[in-house]
């Protein structure tokens, strides 16, 4: 039902040109959106939705092309992970842990809703693993939407989602959260 | 990797999972910063979309002539004209209400043809 009403909305702005229903939907989807790039760029609020934003951007521009093939969240996280791929490549963002740790902005402009903790267990990840380990924890998607999502085959998502939380636990571990 | 592990990775990410980021303004910048023009629709879009009209036109012709769908219906037209005279529905005046069907297909038809696209 909420896939049917999605593709409702979906139509109505790629035939009408309605602004209202996509409207709607970036009022349904802006949460799990900016969540994701806030995972992403580990708690950076104003880039998060600086790429949110461009997230919706191409959605609008490009609804369209939805096929309805997968559902609209499915197709709006692949957007907003390309989004993120291509800001990446354009600012050179490294995997480098202390790069990652020391680029960091300070709690005061961070969303004080979620923990810091995360932030800095997911800054020990390399990106693709972080996009699986966010995508499954945080946005409980599949094992295959996931895929679907990265472009990557299955059992290479399972293996990033396999290190992924190898590396999260050492690190948990560390820092006495097996108490 | 032990359930340990993964119990702990899971108490850590649950409350992550569970908030919800106040809108506090965005969507109305995401509207605001939206292009005015889409991409159109693409042609192979169009055909496909006719194509699926066109077939489930005939697979409703074909059906309709399977099960006497014409007899059917000319039968209840027949009936409903003959008898339209004996009903006594003071309150409900005709006029009007085909009026304003001849309205609404006419803008329905009319937005149709402005848009210049199929529905999808």
């Amino acid at each position: 039902m909420d896939k049917l009403n999605d593709i409702t909305l979906v139509t109505q702005v790629a035939v009408l040109h309605d602004k209202r229903a996509f409207d709607r939907l970036v009022r349904k989807y802006q949460s799990p959106v900016r969540r994701f790039f806030l995972s992403h760029t580990l708690g950076n609020v104003q880039l998060s939705d600086d790429l949110a934003q461009d997230t919706f951007v191409k959605a609008y521009v490009n609804i369209t092309k939805f096929r309805g093939l997968s559902s609209f969240q499915t197709w709006l996280f692949r957007i907003a992970y390309n989004v993120f791929y291509d800001y990446t490549r354009t600012h050179h963002v490294s995997d480098d842990i202390d790069t990652a740790v020391a680029t960091r902005p300070d709690t005061a402009s961070t969303d004080s809703n979620l923990k810091m903790d995360i932030y800095d267990a997911l800054a020990r990840l390399k990106t693709v693993e972080r996009s699986c380990i966010t995508l499954q924890l945080i946005d409980g998607q599949p094992i295959d939407k996931i895929a679907e999502i990265t472009g990557m085959p299955l059992n290479t998502v399972k293996s990033h989602l396999s290190r992924g939380k190898e590396k999260l636990a050492t690190y948990l571990k560390n820092n006495g959260y097996d108490r | 990797m032990t359930d340990n592990d993964n119990i702990i990775i899971e108490q850590l990410f649950s409350e992550a999972r569970k908030t919800e980021i106040e809108d506090n303004g965005f969507s109305h910048r995401v509207m605001r910063s939206l292009p005015d023009t889409i991409a159109p629709i693409s042609r192979h879009t169009i055909i496909i979309s006719r194509l699926w009209t066109f077939f489930c036109v005939a697979i409703g012709l074909a059906f309709s002539f399977a099960f006497h769908f014409w007899e059917l219906a000319a039968t209840y037209i027949e009936v409903f004209v003959r008898t339209l005279p004996t009903y006594d529905t003071p309150g409900i005046c005709y006029a009007p209400m085909t009026i304003v069907m001849v309205v609404a297909s006419a803008f329905g038809i009319y937005k149709w043809v402005d848009t210049g696209r199929m529905p999808v």
